[in-house]
C-alpha cells in the first residue's frame, strides 16, 4: 500500500500545485464539503433499497437486474439480494468487515470477491450502493471551480489513504457549488488511466426518524465505461425503506435461506 | 531401330563410368533418392500418426457447425478466445440426416466453452468444509437422524482449523510479515488471539455460525494462496463420444457413467495446475533427472525447483491438522534420522536435495508424507463448481462431479490439447446459457417497467445537466418486501439431485449443440463425405458449415499443416538444389564432349539421336543410382521400423504422437521417390540436351585444340 | 564415270561480328566417281571450308553444291544428315573416335545409326573392314590404347563401313609422322582402287598429294587450277587385303 501512497502523492502533488488561486476552497472548507457529502448519505438506522441495474454492451443483449440492498451503516454491514430476473433470484453479496462474499444458490457456494468485483457482471461496484465513506477512505485536494452543463461545480481530486482497499485509488469529483451534491465522478486506476465516468443527475432525500434528518441517496447513476467505450451501466434506486431489519440479516445463513 | 537403342544404352552405360562428373551426379541422385524415400516415409508416418491423434481425439473426420456463426470453429482453441458459434438448429434432425450419408459412422454433438475456476485460499476451503459439516450435522440432528459420524467430521475439521491457527500464530510471533500485503495489524492479532483460546473452541458448538463468521472474515484473509484456474472444456454426449473416439483414455478414476452429468479433467492440466506445487516440482525434478538426463548440479531450472520446495513448505503445513502434523514429524524424523520438532524446518530438510539423495527423498515424500496430504486441489469424486459468463450475459455456476482424468494417446504432452476437459452436454448447456425466448421477454418487461431512458455518452452532460433544473427531490419512503419481489418459483436446484439424475439420449441431443463431430468408417472417404454433407445441408436447409478436421482443429490443425509445410519445403529445397547441381554437372559433361557430339552428327547421327542419348544417359544414371539410393533408404527405414525413434523433446513427442514412432515404408514412397528422381534428372538434363543437340557437325572438322 | 560432286561458283562467307570473312570466293569443280583427289593450298586457303560444303556439314552462301546428284541447298537438316550417313564417309585430322566405345563399336556405330543390318551381318562387315585396315586383332581395344596411326586406320574403317560412295578426309595425316601418314594414304589409295570409292582429301604435304589422281590447287578461296594425275606411291603391304 506504500506504493499507492507514493503514487497518490505523485498524482495529487502537481495537481495541488497547479490549483488555481481564484475561488479556492480553504482546506477546512474542503474537508467540510467531503464530510457533508458522507454525512448526508449516512443512515443511522437500517436501510433497504430496491435497485435496478441495466448494463448495455456492444453487440450483446442488455443485462437487466433487480436487487435489494441492505445496509446497517453503524456496523458497516451491507448485503445484496438479487430478485430479478428469475434465473438470478437468490444470488447475492455480503460484506463483512473487509470481506466481500458472493453467493450462488445454484451451487450453494460462497466465494470471496474483491473491492473491484463487478456487481452481477455489470460495471457497478460495491461502493455505488454502499454508504459514502469518502472522508475516511480518501485525502482530498481542490482543483478549482468550473461549469458542468448549467451548474457551477467544485472540482476535487481524491486519493486513497494508505492501507485502505478501495476499488479505485484516485477519484475526481464534480460537486455542485450551490447544493453540495456530487454531479459527476471519475475513477482512475493506479496507473492514472481513466476507468469510469459516472453522472448523478437525481438526488433524493428522505427523512429518517433515527437520524433525525434527511438521508440522501442517488436515485439515478449513469456509469460510462472508459475502457470498453461502448459499455454503459444505469443504476436506479427505485425506493428506499428505513424500517429496521432482522437482527441476523447480515449473515451467510440468512441469504442462503432466501433460496431454500 | 533396335540397334539404335542398343547403341544408345551402351553409350549411356559406358559414359556413366567414363566421367568423374557422372559419378558425382550419380551420388547426388543416390543420396537424393535415399532422402526422398526416408523423408517421404517419415512424413507419411508422422502424418498418419498426427492425423490419428487429432481425428481420434476430438475432431473426428469432419466437423459441422452453424453457417450463421461469426467465427471459425477451432476445436483445439485458436489464437485468442474461443470462437463464438451460433447453435446448430435441431441437432436430432441433423444427426438423423447425416447418418444417412455414405461412410458416416457416428455424429457426436459438441460445444466448446471455457470458464474460470476460482478457489479460495486453504483456510477458506477448510472453513467451507467445516461449515458444510456443521450444516449437515445440524440438519441430521434436527431431523432426528443419527449424527455421530457427522459430528466426528466437524471435530476433524475443527482440529485442522486449530492447527492452521497455531501455524498462523507462530508466524505472527516470528514477526514475519503475513502473506497478505497488509502488515499484521492489531485487529488481526487480536482475532488470532481470540481463536487460539481454549474457550473459543469450547464454545464453538454453541454458536458455530458466529464462530465460523469470525474465522472466515478475520482469520482466512490472513492467508493468500487463493488460486484461479482457466478450464476449457468440450461439452458432449459423453457416451457417444467415448464410443466414437478411440484415442481418449481415462487415466485416473472412471468414465462418466451413461447419461450422467460429469466432468473429466485433462491429465496434463490436472498434473500441471491442480497438483500440490511441491509434489509437482518433485515430479519435474525426477523427470529431468531420469528422462532428460539433466542433473540438479548442472541445471538452473532444477535448482530453482529445489529452492522453491525448500522455501514453500507452507502449502503442506497448512494442509495438516494437529494429529497429522505429529504423524508427519514422526515419519520424517524416522526416515531422515533426525529429531526435529518443527515441521517446516523438517520439510525444508527433506527438500534439500542434490543429485545423490534426490531419488531417496522423492520416495520418502511419496511414501511417508503424501498419504497425509491432498495431492490435488480437486480430487476425483469431488464436486467442481464451474462458473461461466453465459451468452446471455449473466453469470452461471454449475456443480459438476469430477469422475476422473483422461488423455489423448499421442497428445499427452501437448499443452494445446492437454487443457481441454470433457463435460456432459447438460452442464455445458447450463453454463453456455443461451438466451431463451422466455427470458428475453422477461427482461423486456423488466426494462419497460424501470422506465429507464438511454442517454448517449457523447451528450450525457448536456442532457443531464444542461437544463439546470433541480437535482434534488424529496423521496417518499417505500416499504420493500423482498418476499414479494422473489417469484418463489426459484428453489435451488439441489445439486445432489442433478448429479444423480440420468438423462435419456433424447434429452441429451435435444438442445443447444454448437458443433458436431462426424466420424467416418473410412478416412479416405473424407472428400466425398464433405461434399455429400454440404449438398445435403443445402438441400435440406440445415445451414451447416462443413469442415475437414484439419480446418476445424484451429491452432493444432494449423500447427500440423505448418509442420508438414516446412517438411515439404525442405524436400523441395533439396530437389531444387539437386536440379541445379545436376544441370550444372550435365552442362559441364556436354561441353566436354562437343567434339564427340559433332563427330556423331557429322557421321550421320540425327539431332533426335543426340537428345535421346543425353537424356537416356541421365535416365540410366537415375535408375541405377536411384535404385541404389532407394535400396539404402529402404534399409534405413527397415532399421527405423524395427528400433523406432524415441521422442527427444515434447514438441517431437507431439509429432510422433507418442513416446516412440515406428515409421514404416510404403511401396508408394519408393515409387514416388523413383518418379520424383527420374523427373528431377530428366528436367535437369533438358537444357544440357538442348545444348548437345545444337552442337554443329562442323565442330568435328575443327582440329582439337 | 558419273560425277559425284559438282560445285558451281560457290561462295562461302563467315560472319565474325560485323566483319565478313570470305573463305571461298567462287569455286567450281567436278569430281567423278572413283577419283582419288587431293585439295592442296596454304593454310587459310579454304580447304576445310570446301570439304565442309561437300560433306554437307555446312551450307554455301551462294552457288550450287551437288553431292551424289542432289543439290544440298534444297535439303533439310535431317536429309543432309541422312545423306552424310549413307553416302559420305569422314576421316578427320584428329581421328575423332568415340573414346568410350571400343574399336569395334566405333566402326559399327554408323551401321547402328543406319539400322539396316542385323547384328551378325554388322559384325561380319565390321570385322572385314578391320581386317582390311589390319586391326582385326584390336577390335576390343579402346581408342586410347592405340597409336595415332592405328586410330586413324580405325577412322578409315569407320568411314568405309557403310560402303559410302564418297570419303572426305581433312588433312588425315597432319597429326601423324610422315611414315605413318604415308601408310594411311596407301591404305586409302588401296581402298580406292579396290572398291572404287571416291576419296577427296586435303593436305599441305606435297608427298601426300603426290598419291592423288588429280590435285586441285586452292589459294585465297579460289581454285588456282587442277594438275593432272601424278604417279602413285606403292601401296604398303600391310594395307593390302
Ligand atoms: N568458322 C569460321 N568462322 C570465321 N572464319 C572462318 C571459319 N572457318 C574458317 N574461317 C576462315 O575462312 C578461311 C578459310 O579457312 P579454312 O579453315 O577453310 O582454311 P584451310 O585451308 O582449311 O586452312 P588450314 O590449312 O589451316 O586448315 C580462313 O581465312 C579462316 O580464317
Ligand atoms: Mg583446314
Amino acid at each position: 500500500m506504500r506504493s499507492t501512497f507514493l503514487l497518490t502523492a505523485l498524482v495529487a502533488g502537481p495537481l495541488f500545485l497547479a490549483a488555481p488561486a481564484e475561488a479556492a476552497l480553504s482546506p477546512d472548507e474542503l474537508k467540510k464539503l467531503i464530510e457533508t457529502i458522507d454525512e448526508r448519505q449516512r443512515s443511522t438506522g437500517d436501510y433497504k433499497a430496491l435497485c435496478y441495474i441495466e448494463q448495455k454492451e456492444k453487440d450483446k443483449n442488455d443485462i437487466v437486474r433487480e436487487l435489494v440492498v441492505y445496509r446497517r451503516d453503524a456496523d458497516q454491514k451491507l448485503m445484496f439480494l438479487f430478485t430479478k430476473p428469475k434465473s438470478e433470484e437468490g444470488k447475492g453479496y455480503l460484506r463483512i468487515d473487509k470481506n466481500l462474499w458472493s453467493y450462488d444458490p445454484n451451487v450453494g457456494k460462497w466465494e470471496r470477491a474483491t473491492e473491484r468485483e463487478r456487481i452481477g457482471g455489470t460495471n457497478s461496484r460495491r461502493s455505488d450502493f454502499d454508504e459514502s465513506r469518502l472522508a475516511i477512505e480518501y485525502d482530498a485536494s481542490y482543483e478549482g471551480e468550473e461549469k458542468l452543463g448549467a451548474f457551477t461545480v467544485h472540482r476535487l481530486v481524491l486519493s486513497a489513504k494508505a492501507g485502505i482497499d478501495v476499488a479505485y485509488p484516485v477519484v475526481k469529483l464534480w460537486v455542485d457549488t450551490s447544493t453540495g451534491n456530487i454531479l459527476k465522478r471519475q475513477e482512475l486506476a493506479l496507473s492514472g488511466r481513466l476507468m469510469r465516468t459516472a453522472y448523478y443527475p437525481k438526488w433524493n432525500k428522505l427523512f429518517s426518524d433515527s437520524k433525525k434528518s434527511d438521508i440522501w441517496f442517488p436515485a439515478e447513476i449513469r456509469i460510462y465505461d472508459e475502457v470498453e467505450k461502448s459499455n454503459s451501466t444505469l443504476v436506479l434506486m427505485k425506493s428506499v425503506d428505513l424500517h429496521s431489519l432482522e437482527a441476523n440479516l447480515f449473515t451467510k445463513a440468512w441469504l442462503e435461506a432466501k433460496s431454500r | 531401330m533396335i540397334g539404335h537403342w542398343v547403341v544408345l544404352v551402351q553409350i549411356a552405360f559406358r559414359n556413366l563410368f567414363s566421367s568423374f562428373i557422372n559419378l558425382v551426379i550419380g551420388v547426388i541422385i543416390a543420396v537424393g533418392t535415399m532422402l526422398v524415400v526416408v523423408g517421404g516415409a517419415m512424413l507419411d508416418s508422422l502424418d498418419t500418426a498426427m492425423s490419428r491423434s487429432i481425428t481420434g481425439s476430438l475432431a473426428g473426420h469432419i466437423q459441422v457447425y452453424s453457417a450463421a456463426s461469426k467465427d471459425e470453429l477451432a476445436i483445439y482453441g485458436g489464437m485468442t478466445d474461443d470462437p463464438s458459434l451460433a447453435a446448430v438448429d435441431d441437432f436430432p434432425k441433423v444427426k438423423r440426416l447425416l447418418l444417412g450419408v455414405p461412410h458416416v459412422k457416428t455424429v457426436v454433438p459438441m460445444g466448446i466453452n471455457g470458464a474460470l475456476l476460482m478457489s479460495g485460499n486453504t483456510v477458506d476451503l477448510t472453513l467451507a468444509k467445516l461449515r458444510g459439516a456443521v450444516k449437515a450435522r445440524d440438519a441430521a440432528t434436527a431431523s432426528g437422524a443419527p449424527a455421530a459420524d457427522l459430528a466426528e467430521q466437524v471435530d476433524s475439521q475443527k482440529a485442522h482449523i486449530r492447527q492452521i491457527v497455531k501455524v498462523l500464530v507462530e508466524d505472527a510471533a516470528k514477526a514475519s510479515v503475513l502473506a497478505d500485503s497488509h502488515a499484521v495489524d492489531d485487529e488481526a492479532k487480536q482475532a488470532l488471539a481470540t481463536v487460539s483460546t481454549e474457550p473459543f473452541w469450547e464454545g464453538f458448538d454453541r454458536d458455530p455460525y458466529s464462530a465460523l463468521e469470525l474465522l472466515e472474515n478475520k482469520i482466512a484473509p490472513l492467508v493468500s494462496d487463493a488460486d484461479m484456474l482457466y478450464v476449457r472444456y468440450v461439452g458432449t454426449d459423453l457416451d457417444a463420444y467415448q464410443r466414437a473416439f478411440d484415442r481418449m483414455q481415462v487415466v485416473d478414476g472412471q468414465p462418466v457413467p451413461a447419461g450422467r452429468r460429469g466432468f473429466l479433467f485433462p491429465k496434463f492440466q490436472y498434473e500441471e495446475q491442480l497438483k500440490l506445487k511441491t509434489a509437482r516440482r518433485l515430479d519435474r525434478i525426477k523427470e529431468g533427472l531420469t528422462e532428460s538426463g539433466k542433473t540438479i548440479a548442472g541445471d538452473s531450472e532444477l535448482q530453482r525447483f529445489v529452492r522453491e520446495n525448500q522455501a514453500q513448505t507452507r502449502e503442506i503445513v497448512l494442509q495438516l491438522d494437529g494429529l497429522k502434523t505429529r504423524t508427519a514429524l514422526a515419519r520424517l524424523n524416522a526416515a531422515l534420522h533426525s529429531n526435529e520438532t518443527d515441521l517446516p524446518t523438517l520439510l525444508t530438510r527433506l527438500f534439500t536435495t542434490d543429485d545423490q539423495n534426490f531419488m531417496d527423498r522423492y520416495r520418502i515424500f511419496y511414501e511417508q508424507l503424501a498419504p497425509l496430504l491432498e495431492l490435488y486441489r480437486v480430487r476425483i469424486g469431488d464436486m467442481l463448481t464451474v462458473k461461466a459468463f453465459t451468452r446471455s450475459g449473466y453469470v452461471q455456476s454449475v456443480n459438476v462431479k469430477v469422475y476422473g482424468t483422461f488423455e489423448f494417446k499421442g497428445l499427452e504432452k501437448s499443452p494445446l490439447s492437454g487443457v481441454t476437459g470433457l463435460m456432459d452436454l447438460m452442464s455445458f448447456r447450463d453454463l453456455y446459457g443461451y438466451l431463451s425466448a422466455d427470458k428475453r421477454d422477461e427482461l423486456r418487461v423488466l426494462q419497460a417497467a424501470s422506465g429507464a431512458k438511454a442517454v448517449a455518452r457523447e451528450n450525457a452532460e448536456a442532457e443531464l445537466f444542461g437544463g439546470g433544473g433541480p437535482v434534488v427531490a424529496e423521496a417518499k419512503e417505500g416499504s420493500i418486501d423482498e418476499k414479494a419481489q422473489l417469484s418463489g418459483l426459484k428453489k435451488a436446484k439441489k445439486s445432489e439431485d442433478l448429479v444423480a439424475r440420468i438423462y435419456t439420449p433424447g434429452e441429451i441431443e435435444d438442445g443447444v449443440v454448437l458443433n458436431a463431430a462426424v466420424v467416418l468408417d473410412d478416412p479416405k472417404a473424407l472428400p466425398q463425405a464433405i461434399k455429400a454433407i454440404s449438398e445435403l445441408s443445402a438441400k435440406e436447409h440445415l445451414g451447416l458449415k462443413v469442415e475437414s478436421w484439419q480446418q476445424a482443429s484451429g491452432l493444432l490443425g494449423e500447427f500440423v499443416l505448418a509442420a508438414k509445410g516446412i517438411l515439404y519445403f525442405a524436400v523441395t529445397i533439396i530437389f531444387v538444389v539437386a536440379v541445379v547441381v545436376i544441370n550444372n554437372a550435365m552442362m559441364m559433361a556436354t561441353l566436354q564432349r562437343t567434339q564427340t557430339l559433332g563427330t556423331m552428327r557429322a557421321i550421320g547421327a540425327q539431332r533426335s539421336f543426340i537428345v535421346s542419348m543425353v537424356l537416356l544417359e541421365t535416365l540410366v544414371l537415375g535408375l541405377l543410382f536411384g535404385s541404389a539410393g532407394a535400396a539404402a533408404g529402404a534399409a534405413v527405414m527397415a532399421k527405423l521400423h524395427a528400433t523406432g525413434i524415441g521422442a527427444w523433446s515434447d514438441a517431437v513427442y507431439f509429432f510422433f504422437s507418442g513416446p516412440r514412432i515406428y515409421p514404416s515404408l510404403g511401396a508408394g514412397n519408393v515409387v514416388a521417390a523413383f518418379l520424383i528422381i527420374l523427373v528431377v534428372s530428366v528436367v535437369s538434363t533438358l537444357y544440357p540436351a538442348l545444348i548437345a543437340m545444337r552442337v554443329s557437325p562442323v565442330t568435328a572438322m575443327q582440329a582439337e585444340e | 564415270m558419273g560425277s559425284i560432286v559438282s560445285i558451281d561458283n560457290v561462295v562461302k562467307e563467315y560472319h565474325l561480328g560485323k566483319v565478313i570473312v570470305p573463305a571461298l570466293r567462287g569455286v567450281s569443280l567436278e569430281v567423278h566417281e572413283g577419283e582419288f583427289i587431293s585439295i592442296a593450298g596454304p593454310s587459310g586457303s579454304g580447304k576445310t571450308t570446301l570439304l565442309n560444303l561437300i560433306g554437307c556439314v555446312d551450307t554455301a552462301t551462294s552457288g550450287k553444291v551437288e553431292v551424289a546428284g542432289r543439290d544440298t541447298a534444297t535439303l533439310t537438316e535431317r536429309q543432309r544428315t541422312s545423306l552424310r550417313l549413307d553416302t559420305i564417309g569422314f576421316i578427320f585430322q584428329s581421328f575423332n573416335l568415340v573414346a568410350v566405345l571400343s574399336v569395334f563399336q566405333n566402326v559399327e556405330f554408323p551401321l547402328l545409326l543406319q539400322g539396316r543390318l542385323k547384328a551378325a551381318d554388322r559384325k561380319a562387315q565390321v570385322m572385314s573392314l578391320l581386317d582390311q585396315v589390319g586391326l582385326s586383332s584390336h577390335a576390343k581395344h579402346r581408342p586410347s590404347e592405340l597409336s595415332g596411326g592405328q586410330r586413324q586406320r580405325v577412322a578409315v574403317a569407320r568411314a568405309l563401313v557403310t560402303e559410302p560412295k564418297l570419303v572426305l578426309a581433312d588433312e588425315p595425316t597432319a597429326n601423324l609422322d610422315s611414315a605413318t601418314g604415308q601408310n594411311i594414304i596407301d591404305l586409302m589409295k588401296a581402298l580406292n582402287q579396290r572398291r572404287g570409292t571416291t576419296f577427296i582429301f586435303s593436305t599441305h604435304d606435297a608427298k601426300v598429294m603426290s598419291h592423288a589422281n588429280a590435285i586441285w590447287q586452292l589459294a585465297d578461296g579460289k581454285i588456282l587450277g587442277k594438275s593432272g594425275p601424278v604417279a602413285g606411291a606403292p601401296i604398303p603391304a600391310e594395307a593390302r587385303p
